[in-house]
């Protein structure tokens, strides 16, 4: 190992974004730029018998409107699902809805003109003639007989069914089960609320047929690829440039092929001047992919001392009016295959029904499919040990996988790569000084107060790969990352990444991993992403995959570098490349024993470049590219504790004390880990006590702005104390796994727990998510407080 | 999203003084939330105008109202269906007229939905907002009818 890795180096992309210079898409402005606004639909589901666009076509400064069937009728294709299961019923979605809105904000048309304004002022002119239609709405409620369909052509409006685990030996548990624990959860629907709404800009070039497109997404290369051979199949990928400049905020809201990326460049080419494209907030609420929506019906067995035989989870996922671009790995592949946490359980099985409703499609969100694994299983652990009078720590504890057990294989497909959970609760109940916690709670409990105490734990798979794996799995794309690095003849370096920065910091770690393998300083390399043109492929950023194999490729890539100035070095000084040795301090090349017999890293640069003297068979120049294609995935793990006190009077929720201990493996950065922790954790409180989106019958989304969309705020928080085990992946050479997700994965049954906890006395076994004041108040009361 | 306004008011005048001023459009726009105009179109049709402010939504529509069921002077159901540039509206209700010795009772029945930025953004608020407008509304309107008999 280098210098650099392992340190917290400042972020180097802070000082534009703390000043305000930071390049958004919202922020391009081209000359001649015209303007779009999308018109969404107010109702959930209703036919759209005619629409009427002359008077806002006669407005002034609107250059045109157009429709659903105008694009159809020039090529535009459906918007594609590129995660599929098997026998999935894919419904139509075009990018404007041509004849039926199927949740409110579904787009009905689209008008450009000369400014934001009038395009805003146009879409009250459009006079659209909906009959409204009963509206459909529930995970599971919707599958019932009789409900309206969403789509005529799926039945029960169910999209697809997915099992996975060993069915005998999980029946088996049950038959022979000392105890079952039943436990039915709703992980309530999300919204992602990135703090920079979606954007797209486009323009398009007569001359050479050249079309640019800028978009807020976590995937340029992915959206190229489906922008060129689905949705505006009429352009040529090789002609075709995306870029995501800086982004603020996707957390998985923005990995998805969205209406407007299809919409904005096709109207940029029929009327030959640049468009662009901004959401409102407003418009985020309703048309931004949401995250959870699952109803779980859990059975847990174990034997009388609290060992874990079998779990049984039948859960039904809400996809929303459409499936969103990956939507059905989330509640499938990337759920079920967790229910095995930490602990060694023989018995499991789990069936999910994907479901259609006339809401918002669902997707991806913060930890996607594995918070709802991980809450199920924390929750229903906690309960198993309120009901075997053990202690929640206890009952983990004995069913842990040992350290020794490593690769583990569950019976829910992943292979384990490593993980020490003895340790990482050791270390959990040194730091929040677990027994004290206790005793201090039994006083407090003395004096009349409600104190819970409130743990989980949990295993995340991130960094997604092999491509064959993902393929078999229903992905339509590889999963491999591309990395690439270029030797300046000055000795400065560019290092480009398939991998996408939108909050992450990538330019500071990726620089200091190429940094690291070269010998160099970080200020000497700069990392370029997020530009289809600049780097030659890649998959983007999501699924906590950027450092495990984006961060793999650039090291595999450095380590090509190191090898051919290791080479030239040895022609140079005309000795054998074995007695040469490569000095991560500095990154010269010298004589081995003898310091002073040296090449720096600058000089071999130049001569590379200027070629006057390079061995035989060797070409100019010093660049390299690497894909790299994961051998299996990374498995971080965490341990969450958390105290509340619940006001007895008033329901109001108080988080006291949160400690959070993580394994995510090697760490190239401690500052950057810490940051994704706490930034994860906040979501997971935000799930667990204050966000919901909510639907009424209708449904009209009727949490569809700040007002009512409940965001937990800094004052939220007690100061968390975050720490970290580090058991380094055998996968990649680095040794890192993943960790932008497990914030989110471990916190909600954390604070549930604790809440739960703390009104024990009451005989509360299960309150659902968010936990308002209101809820918890009314608890209290019919309980008999 | 749903919306039901349901009350009954008392009013000192006869029944039928009652039902006269509910057949003048200027008197039933005063007791209908929201309502600024209503217009005759003949045939017991009208364009209402309602303009709807709850919370920061403000949204105009531009209604049809329509009488039916009219039994004089006991009282009529109406419908109303509405489009504005931030969502739409359409309900029904019923206005019943009881004698009694003191005068006349008085029950206003709405139920209906919205849809669009008044569901999304003013649902909170929609219902307690409509309720409000409704007892200002009969304050106006009583007085109005009261004038109208004295003149």
């Amino acid at each position: 190992m280098g210098k650099h890795i392992g340190k917290s180096v400042k972020r180097v992309e802070d000082p534009r974004f703390i000043q305000g210079k930071g390049n958004y898409v919202a922020n391009i402005k081209l000359p001649e730029m015209a303007h779009v606004a999308v018109l969404r639909s107010p109702h959930a589901h209703a036919k759209i018998n005619s629409i009427n666009i002359d008077a806002a076509k006669a407005l002034d400064g609107v250059i045109d409107i157009f429709v659903g069937k105008d694009l159809i009728d020039d090529g535009v294709g459906k918007m594609p699902v590129i995660w599929q299961v098997p026998d999935n019923k894919i419904p139509d979605r075009w990018p404007l809805v041509p004849d039926k809105v199927r949740h409110v904000g579904d787009s009905v048309a689209a008008v450009v003109a000369e400014n934001q304004y009038i395009a805003r002022d146009a879409l009250d002119l459009i006079q659209v003639d909906y009959e409204v239609l009963d509206a459909t709405i529930g995970a599971k409620a919707t599958t019932e007989d009789g409900k309206p369909l969403v789509h005529d052509e799926i039945e029960n409006n169910i999209s697809f069914k997915w099992g996975l685990g060993d069915r005998e030996a999980c029946d088996k548990a049950f038959e022979e089960a000392d105890h079952v624990v039943k436990l039915d959860l709703i992980n309530q629907r999300l919204i992602a609320n990135a703090m920079e709404p979606r954007a797209c800009a486009a323009q398009w070039v007569t001359a050479t047929e050249n079309m640019t497109v800028w978009t807020t997404s976590q995937n340029p290369h992915i959206i190229r690829f489906g922008l060129s051979a689905v949705t505006l199949p009429m352009l040529d990928e090789h002609k075709l440039r995306v870029i995501s400049p800086d982004v603020g905020g996707g957390f998985g809201s923005k990995i998805f092929h969205y209406p407007e990326e299809v919409i904005v460049p096709w109207i940029a080419k029929k009327i030959n001047r640049p468009c662009k494209w901004v959401a409102t907030r407003s418009e985020s609420f309703m048309t931004d992919s949401q995250g959870r929506d699952h109803v779980q019906n859990c059975k847990l067995a174990l034997k009388s001392d609290g060992t874990i035989t079998g779990l049984y989870v039948e859960l039904h996922a809400d996809m929303g009016a459409y499936l969103s671009s990956i939507a059905p790995l989330i509640p499938t592949v990337i759920c079920i295959t967790l229910f095995s946490g930490l602990y060694k359980n023989p018995g499991i099985w789990g069936e999910t029904t994907g479901t259609l409703t006339n809401t918002v499609p669902v997707d991806a969100y913060r930890g996607a499919g594995r918070p709802e694994a991980s809450y199920l299983l924390e929750r229903i652990i906690d309960v198993a040990a309120k009901e075997l009078d053990m202690d929640p720590i206890e009952i983990r504890r004995k069913n842990f996988i040992g350290k020794d057990e490593f690769p583990y294989q569950t019976p829910v497909a992943f292979l384990y790569d490593s993980g020490d959970y003895h340790a990482m609760f050791d270390k959990l109940e040194e730091i929040a000084d677990y027994k004290g916690m206790r005793a201090a709670q039994a006083s407090a409990k003395d004096e009349g107060r409600l104190v819970g105490i409130g743990v989980s734990g949990s295993v995340e798979a991130s960094g997604y790969g092999p491509a064959a794996t993902v393929g078999a799995l229903g992905f339509y794309g590889g999963m491999w990352e591309h990395g690439g690095i270029r030797v300046h003849p000055t000795g400065k370096v560019t290092a480009f990444t398939g991998s996408h920065s939108h909050g992450q910091g990538h330019e500071t770690t990726m620089a200091q991993i190429v940094a690291d393998k070269l010998g160099i300083e970080v200020a000497d390399v700069d990392v370029v992403h997020g530009d289809t043109d600049l780097v030659t492929q890649g998959m983007g950023t999501y699924g906590s995959r950027s450092a495990a194999v984006g961060g793999e490729a650039l090291s595999n890539a450095a380590k090509t570098i190191r090898n051919k100035l290791v080479t030239l070095a040895a022609h140079l000084m005309e000795v054998s490349e074995d007695d040469l040795a490569y000095d991560d301090e500095n990154g010269t090349v010298h004589v081995k024993g003898v310091p002073e017999k040296s090449k720096a890293f600058g000089e071999l640069a130049f001569a590379a470049y200027s070629g006057h003297s390079l061995p035989e068979g060797m070409d100019p120049g010093l660049e390299t590219a690497a894909y790299y294609n994961p051998g299996n995935f990374t498995f971080p793990s965490s341990a969450h504790l958390v105290q509340v006190e619940v006001d007895k009077d008033t329901g109001e929720i108080e988080v006291q004390k949160y400690v959070a201990v993580e394994d995510c493996g090697n760490v190239i950065n401690p500052m950057v880990v810490e940051g994704q922790i706490l930034g994860g954790i906040a979501q997971g409180v935000g799930q667990a006590l204050y966000e919901h989106g909510v639907y009424d019958d209708d449904g009209q989304l009727v949490t569809g702005s700040m007002l009512d969309y409940t965001m937990p705020r800094a004052d939220n928080f007690p100061m968390i104390e975050s720490d970290r085990i580090e058991t380094p992946s055998p996968s990649n050479t680095l040794g890192v796994k993943g960790v932008g997700e497990m914030g989110s994965i471990t916190s909600p049954p954390a604070v549930v727990n604790a809440v739960v906890d703390a009104l024990s006395g009451y005989g509360v076994k299960d309150i659902e998510m968010p936990l308002t004041s209101e809820k918890i108040w009314n608890l209290i009361q019919t309980n008999g407080g | 999203m749903a919306i039901r306004l349901e009350k009954e008011y008392h009013i000192d005048l006869p029944r039928e003084d009652v039902w006269y001023a509910i057949q003048n459009p200027d008197i039933l726009a005063q007791i209908l939330p929201n309502c600024q105009s209503l217009e005759p179109k003949g045939n017991n049709q009208f364009t209402a105008h309602i303009d709807i402010k709850v919370g920061p939504v403000r949204s105009k529509f531009e209604s049809s109202f329509e009488m039916f069921d009219i039994h004089e002077p006991e009282g009529y159901k109406f419908l109303v269906r509405g489009n504005g540039k931030n969502g739409s509206m359409n309900g029904q209700g019923e206005i019943k007229l009881h004698s009694n010795k003191d005068g006349t009772n008085f029950t206003f029945i709405a139920e209906g939905n919205v849809a669009g930025i008044l569901a999304r953004v003013g649902q909170r608020l929609i219902e307690a907002t409509g309720k409000k407008l409704m007892d200002q509304g009969f304050e106006n309107f009583k007085n109005k009818v009261i004038e109208s008999n004295m003149a």
